[in-house]
């Protein structure tokens, strides 16, 4: 049975009053599509949910210098497409598209989807690939916290009682020499990745890779960054030899994921291999395209 | 007026559309309180003791049952081997142990937390080749022989301990036909395929509202497949005279064989007595996948002795069903699958070994194509191979391999109407069998195959309707045929307004509740159209004939010399000479209009009498009300590095006799043919170490979404009609059929792209994946 308060802030301060007057107990819910899930399931008992639904001001994407800044309460609907507006953000734009339904999509937030933190969550693995980080704002103040920070295990952030996440932060690059890619696996449409994987290659001009991300979702609690396949790339010419390939043996060589009803340990990894090689391609295209 | 045979819109489609239409869970009763069940958390375990007293205690709850509330009285289908609730053993996780009826569902759910059970927990038995040993590790049913059991099992030296079904066919010389073979170099081609676990996973979960009044009589409205089975069913469960029992069926939201029985409703039955309150139950998401009845996996062992030519000459199967706790609805299957070992095909010798065994899992019970659908899986995987075997065309094979009209099959069953070659050929041709795939560019391949398929009808059976003819010439036809969504109610209304050359809006029907509508069999076994059809012709005739009497003394003619169409009766040859119907009504004072003489109510039985085999030889009369054909093809493309399957096309093509409603047929392919790829590539109930379903979501258990689907232009519906002697309009069946032949036709078709076998249903990526790395490593994976 479901028996807790449902408070209403109207603005962040009063948001984050409430998460600390609540501390453990209380739990944020936006567009509640998780939240109404863990509930159901009975995953967690909170003793306050604290619905964000009426604060305004986090729901603006704004573009800078350094980046591009996305309000907790943008839905992952808003997010397709946006790459028209804000071309660093295509990685994360496709990633989108696959998740879930329309109607999920136009309720579930970015911010929620980061919160809930699932390991097989194709939007923490995008933006781990693209370094994005987020803002926590709390009575005391605020701080900025790197997404491979705050993800700390399957289900579990660095998120403290009394913080708010009210933004994500996606670092600009040079789109004329890099790029990022995401490419996932599912057993059906719309159901979270069997494996995920999101690639970022920055070539000069001779195609050799000056610098590299692979990050690996749902083969661990968190999303995986795949190092011994990053060091088969960086500082060497990429683009019309096997580097690709060898990138894909080594990162699958290097994950351990634990097998579930729906696919085995074995089968992910094959899956991890092939979907670095897939993403690492698209970025390489995309980067010398 | 023509009526039958036009694609007439759904009678019940706005109130479906609109959200207006009734399902069990919108009924709602003045004091009506709520029902969860407590459930085993063991496959395997003993029931020390059970204390309620906590629950009992809980504001708002009104009723715990357990079985000491119950008559000790075993239940199941012909083998009665389950009680309502667990007695003293629990036989897999789920099972009943005791319910809860409470204001609220949330409030009955925490007191079956609060009921506490004392268990001994024994060790499970799950592999089926185990249970079927004569000294199995772990009995189930330590009773088993004094249970009662409706049906006689073949003949056994000893039976297994936990085998509850034996079936046999022995038909022509076997060992003859494979001497034959092995003298002249022909093939022996001998496979072992497996079936898993599916679950019929309707829209609408199990449910029913229980109310009982002061006079004791039981009302249960349900969504289940049969008023009569169900309240048959809840009277022996609850030690009731069947007359005492009242089942009213709403509109129901799917059934494909997982609403035969109310086992859910006999509980809240037993709960809405000791509550005095009108009691509802709505199975949620999880307990309906989890513990309600599925279709569990076959093994079948087959071996073919086939000659150089390509003819199959003789055939063994050794087959078992992987049943579960008990024999439920599955108790048939072992006799009923076994139709496809000779399906469509002629055999001279036929030797089969067909077996169900008790198992710690959940209940074997009815999905679409009851065994058929299984063992289509393997003889049609088969026929593939021989064909490869023989180096002949996979159609050419199946065709040199037909039998012919009026022949019988191994098993006795008359071809007739027999449409086996027609559908495989407009099958073949519009997948352009001829034409090989195009070849795409690695990881990527292409590839077709088709399958043969044929579902029986059983018998024996019958059907009753009654058809009241009102004062302004409409019709209200009563009957306890359920529409499930197969369109049974649209198809009945068209029959009615054909035979009185009426407009379907002055048809009404009167829906299934066993106080007023007579005795159907069950919405299953592909029967509402053949069974329900007929009768309701034959109650029309019957009403039409009280009609002729009537008039014939304002006619001044004789009965047979009148006709009846249009609201209007007249003598053949003169319809000048004619009145209405309404003239058959007198105006009675204060009551409007009542009928001159009698009240106009045809009433007609259809049945079909059929004798059981003999189980030790699988050899009889007849056993069947007839057969359905049909065939399917596919087109995969197949990547080979993740082993995702896309089925690029899809053709189905089915004989239904005569369409009755053309779209209706056409919904029964589409539909179908997404159930059977569902089934082929998706669907697998997961249970872990200790029998628990571990994917008991929508989430987790991958029904196919549309996504999975091919592209509306690329899924071809095509109809056959060859009628049947005894359909109606020579109309056969078409629900079951359309998911018969659809695993084999997606397995050959992955055969065709990159030349593997996966012999395990479902055809996972994981399996893909794995089968072509065997290729691989086997030397020959050089490509397609």
């Amino acid at each position: 049975m479901i028996d807790c308060h449902y408070l209403e802030p109207t603005t962040v301060s009063e948001a984050c009053a409430l998460l600390a007057e609540h501390g453990d107990g209380a739990k944020v819910v936006a567009g509640g599509q998780q939240m109404s899930l863990l509930l159901r399931n009975g995953l967690i008992q909170p003793s306050h949910l604290i619905s964000i639904q009426h604060v305004s001001g986090l729901e603006d994407i704004a573009e800078s210098a350094d980046g591009v800044t996305i309000g907790a309460k943008v839905t992952l609907n808003r997010l397709i497409g946006v790459d028209n507006a804000h071309p660093t953000l295509r990685a994360l734009s496709r990633a989108v598209e696959d998740v879930a339904d329309q109607q999920i999509r136009n309720f579930a937030t970015l911010g929620g989807a980061i919160c809930e933190a699932h390991p097989a969550s194709d939007i923490n693995v995008v933006l781990s690939t693209l370094n994005a980080s987020v803002k926590l704002v709390s009575a005391s103040g605020e701080r900025v916290v790197s997404i491979d920070d705050f993800v700390t295990d399957a289900f579990a952030t660095a998120v403290r009682p009394g913080e708010l996440l009210t933004e994500v932060v996606v670092p600009s690059f040079d789109l004329t020499s890099a790029a990022a890619a995401y490419r996932r696996f599912v057993l059906r449409a719309g159901d979270y990745s069997v494996v995920g994987v999101g690639t970022f290659v920055s070539l000069d001009g001779a195609g050799s890779c000056q610098d590299v991300r692979i990050v690996v979702g749902n083969c661990s609690g968190t999303p995986a960054q795949a190092q011994e396949a990053e060091g088969r790339l960086k500082g060497h010419n990429i683009v019309g030899n096997n580097a690709l390939a060898d990138a894909g043996d080594l990162a699958a060589a290097h994950v351990a994921p634990s097998g579930d009803p729906m696919a085995s340990s074995e089968y992910k990894i094959d899956l991890v291999n092939v979907l670095t090689r897939e993403a690492l391609a698209e970025a390489v295209a995309l980067a010398t395209g | 007026m023509n009526v039958v045979g036009t694609s007439a819109k759904r009678i019940d489609g706005i109130e479906k559309v609109t959200g207006s239409a009734e399902f069990t869970t919108d009924i709602v009763l003045p004091r009506m309180i709520h029902a969860k069940v407590k459930r085993s958390p063991f496959a395997h375990a003993r029931i020390l003791g059970i204390d309620t007293s906590k629950a009992e205690q809980m504001p708002g709850v009104r009723a715990v049952i357990t079985a000491a509330d119950l008559p000790d009285i075993r239940l199941g289908i012909l083998t009665l081997d389950e009680h309502l609730l667990a007695h003293d053993k629990t036989r897999l996780v789920g099972e009943p142990v005791a319910a809860v009826a409470a204001d609220t569902p949330e409030i009955a759910r925490s007191a079956c937390e609060q009921i506490e059970v004392e268990y001994e927990e024994l060790p499970p038995l799950f592999d089926p080749e185990e249970a079927i040993r004569l000294d199995p590790p772990v009995v189930l049913h330590e009773e088993y022989e004094e249970y009662e059991k409706l049906l006689e099992i073949a003949e056994m030296d000893e039976r297994p301990p936990n085998l509850w079904q034996a079936y046999r066919i022995r038909h022509g010389d076997i060992d003859a036909a494979f001497k034959q073979v092995e003298d002249e170099g022909g093939h022996i081609i001998e496979n072992r395929y497996a079936t898993g676990y599916v679950h019929t996973a309707c829209m609408e979960p199990h449910g029913a509202v229980a109310q009982w009044s002061s006079d004791g009589t039981l009302t249960l409205w349900a969504g289940g497949q049969s008023p009569y089975i169900a309240r048959d069913g809840l009277a022996k469960a609850l030690d009731l005279s069947p007359s005492k029992v009242r089942v009213i069926v709403p509109f129901v939201g799917g059934a494909f064989g997982g609403k035969l029985t109310v086992k859910e409703g006999a509980i809240a039955a037993a709960l809405a007595r000791k509550a005095r309150r009108p009691v509802k139950i709505i199975l949620t998401r999880a307990e309906d996948l989890s513990a309600t009845a599925a279709r569990t996996p076959f093994i079948f062992d087959i071996k073919d002795a086939v000659t150089k030519e390509g003819i199959l000459i003789g055939r063994k199967v050794t087959s078992i069903l992987w049943g579960g706790g008990y024999s439920g609805e599955g108790i048939l299957k072992p006799i009923f699958s076994t139709h496809l070992y000779p399906g469509s095909y002629r055999l001279a010798a036929l030797w089969v070994d067909s077996y169900g065994v008790y198992t710690n899992r959940v209940s074997g019970g009815a999905l679409r194509g009851y065994g058929c659908a299984e063992s289509a899986w393997a003889v049609e995987t088969q026929m593939d191979i021989i064909a490869r075997e023989c180096d002949i065309d996979a159609v050419e094979l199946r065709i040199n391999n037909l039998l012919t009209e009026g022949e019988r099959t191994a098993i006795t069953m008359p071809a007739h109407a027999f449409s086996a070659h027609e559908c495989l050929t407009k099958c073949a041709d519009a997948i352009e069998w001829e034409t090989p795939s195009e070849s795409l560019e690695h990881p990527w391949y292409r590839g077709k195959g088709i399958a043969l398929g044929n579902k029986y009808s059983f018998a024996p059976t019958a059907s009753s309707t009654e058809l009241k003819v009102h004062e302004d010439a409409s019709c209200e036809l009563r009957t306890s045929a359920v529409d499930l969504g197969q369109g049974a109610y649209t198809i009945l209304t068209q029959i009615v307004a054909d035979e009185f050359g009426i407009e379907i809006d002055q048809v009404k029907l009167v829906t299934p509740d066993t106080a007023i509508t007579p005795f159907d069999h069950v919405a299953g076994s592909s029967r509402q159209t053949f069974h329900t059809g007929n009768a309701t012709r034959m109650a029309c005739d019957d009403a039409k004939r009280q009609i002729r009497e009537l008039a014939a003394p304002k006619l001044e003619a004789d009965p047979d010399d009148l006709d009846v169409s249009g609201g209007r009766i007249f003598v053949k040859g003169s319809p000048e000479r004619s009145i209405e119907v309404e003239d058959l009504f007198v105006v009675e004072m204060l009551a409007g209009k009542r009928p001159a003489d009698v009240e106009v109510i045809g009433k007609a039985t259809w049945e079909v009498t059929a004798s059981p085999h003999d189980p030790n030889t699988g050899q009889g009369e007849e056993p069947m009300a007839y057969m359905g054909h049909g065939a399917q093809a596919a087109e995969v493309e197949v990547n080979v590095e993740t082993g995702q399957v896309r089925i690029r096309k899809f053709v189905s093509a089915i004989d239904v006799g005569k369409a009755m409603n053309p779209q209706g047929v056409e919904m029964q392919n589409y539909g179908g043919g997404c159930m059977g790829i569902g089934i082929a590539l998706h669907e697998d109930m997961c249970f872990d170490a200790s029998g628990e379903m571990t994917n008991a979501s929508l989430m987790d258990y991958k029904i196919p979404s549309i996504a999975e689907m091919p592209l509306n232009e690329y899924m071809e519906s095509i109809i056959v009609e060859v009628p049947h002697q005894h359909g109606p309009y020579g109309a056969k069946g078409a629900g079951e059929i359309v998911v018969v032949p659809t695993s084999p036709a997606i397995g050959n078709a992955i055969y065709d792209a990159i030349g593997v076998r996966i012999w395990d249903q479902p055809l996972t990526p994981e399996k893909v994946v794995k089968a072509w790395k065997e290729k691989k490593a086997a030397g020959n994976g050089s490509g397609a």
